[in-house]
């Protein structure tokens, strides 16, 4: 019965307060709760009238300012707080770009020369062709040698400081062997960089012959093989360097003969850098992917003003 | 029953709040801060309190918008629960519960003529003293109800209660409030109330 009585009083407000029917009508569709629902729907109808007070037009007017108000304030600080895109976010996706618009520029010359076109168009492109295949090559050089200079610097540290670990030499003896065999393949390296190759070993010799003095007797045998392989490597090096002498005598005029011959092993590493075919590479790819750095996240994720919407 | 949200689109309005635009925040807030205001007033029974905490309401709503989520609660039971927490807080940062300070003479009520709008204003201080006696749980019951003009199911979402239990509670409230109210009345008119 009470439970009715909370259902029917819930109708009767709903019906009332959508403007259905009036208080007379809902005691009338309910003639045996009539006595009770009475009363209660018409202190309802009070709380209904009492409650509807608006706050004061003026209060109102100034709360939605307030409001506005705040609410710009807050797009500023989000605005503010949106940090500018750096460089290392941007980079990847410039570079990627680059080098898939590279690869089908150099795709559809292929496509266009093996087609039996025209071979006239795409000079300018060919030159980008080249890009792609050295650079790894010289980024990993310049890898290895850091490389080897560190653990060579942390094997002469260990020696000094008297806790010089066979793992470090046998790490240093693995860097200084992959330099070396690096050498088996010279067209890919620039003869600086063998020239590099060559003083950085001569140097290693050193360094090695005055740590094996004060390292443990133990580690005189891993220390003996760095440095023959240093020595293999330093050969290797003169090996790669010497052939290139001899073209050298014919660039010089043919009426000093006889001085030659003493001159060449210094004249050989000025003409054979200067083509330095591996050379543009390293600078190439730098050059290319830098776009300018885009405004538009910001821009396009400000929110439109919509100000005029204003409560 | 009581002016009811239109469904279709109040989502879509909602959705493009959560995402900054804000035209559909004042929209919101156009359609929402009576009902609030007027809710605060149920809870406080002060004017200046309801003020203070329905502008507060909405900035909570502004900072909490973007977390918003739909998880089968309407909006408006979200908003009118962080309203209740505005008054938990406030209650318990001035120890206001209780207070009670008049309505103040410039509080319009819906009427025409002076001597109506007198006595509305002595009806609504009759009114907000009864509700202040009630319970706090039949209180936040007529303050969703009638302040805040929520439906019965948006009640029972905002309270986290049942339906039936809303139904139980507002029955409850509505037979104390008659009663606290004829008490307060002359004799020769407890027939009206």
């Amino acid at each position: 019965m009470k439970r009715k009585l909370e259902e029917t009083l819930e109708e009767c407000l709903a019906a009332l307060a959508g403007g259905q029917s009036t208080v007379e009508e809902c005691l009338a569709l309910y003639p045996e709760l009539a006595a009770e629902l009475e009363p209660l729907l018409h202190t309802a109808c009070e709380l209904q009238n009492v409650y509807a007070a608006d706050p004061s037009p003026l209060y109102a007017q100034a709360a939605g300012e307030r409001f506005l108000t705040a609410m710009a304030h807050r797009r500023q600080k989000r605005l503010a707080a949106q940090p500018v895109r750096p460089f290392w976010r941007w980079a990847p996706a410039a570079v990627g770009s680059a080098a898939l618009v590279a690869f089908a520029v150099w795709a559809s010359v292929l496509a266009w020369g093996g087609g039996g076109g025209s071979q006239e168009p795409f000079i300018g492109v060919a030159k980008v062709t080249p890009i792609s295949t050295p650079v790894p090559v010289v980024s990993d050089f310049q890898g290895q040698v850091e490389r080897l200079q560190a653990n060579l610097e942390e094997v002469r540290a260990g020696a000094e400081s008297g806790t010089l670990e066979p793992v470090a030499i046998e790490q240093l003896k693995e860097e200084t062997a992959a330099l070396v065999a690096s050498l088996d393949q010279p067209e890919q390296l620039g003869p600086e960089d063998v020239s590099q190759i060559g003083e950085l070993l001569a140097d290693q010799e050193e360094v090695l012959k005055e740590v094996k003095e004060r390292a443990p007797p133990e580690a005189a045998e891993g220390l003996d093989e760095i440095i023959e392989i240093a020595g293999e490597g330093r050969a290797k090096v003169e090996k790669i360097l010497s052939p290139t002498a001899t073209p050298t005598p014919s660039a010089t005029p043919s009426a000093t003969p006889t001085a030659t011959p003493e001159e060449s092993p210094t004249s050989t590493a000025t003409p054979t850098a200067t083509p330095s075919a591996t050379e543009t590479p390293e600078t190439t790819p730098i050059e290319t992917p830098q776009p300018p750095p885009s405004p538009t996240p910001e821009g396009g994720e400000e929110p439109s003003p919509t100000a005029t919407a204003a409560p | 029953m009581y002016p009811e949200l239109e469904a279709q689109g109040e989502r879509l309005l909602v959705d493009a709040a959560r995402v900054g635009d804000e035209g559909a925040i004042a929209t919101l807030y156009n359609r929402y801060f009576p009902r609030v205001y007027r809710y605060m007033l149920v809870r406080t029974g002060n004017v200046g309190d309801a003020e203070d905490l329905a502008e507060e309401v909405f900035i909570r709503v502004l900072d909490a918008l973007e977390r918003f989520e739909w998880r089968q609660v309407p909006f408006s039971a979200w908003l009118f629960r962080i309203a209740h927490n505005a008054v938990v807080s406030h209650q318990r940062r001035d120890g206001a519960r209780g207070r009670f300070s008049p309505l103040s003479p410039s509080l319009p009520v819906n009427t025409q003529g002076p001597e109506e709008a007198v006595e509305a204003r002595l009806a609504l201080d009759e009114v907000m003293e009864a509700t202040r006696n009630l319970p706090e749980a039949q209180r936040k019951v007529i303050a969703l109800r009638f302040g805040a003009g929520l439906s019965v199911a948006e009640t029972a979402r905002a309270l986290g209660k049942s339906g039936g239990n809303v139904k139980v509670i507002q029955h409850k409230a509505i037979v104390k409030l008659r009663e606290l109210l004829v008490e307060k009345k002359p004799e020769g008119d407890e027939e009206k109330a």
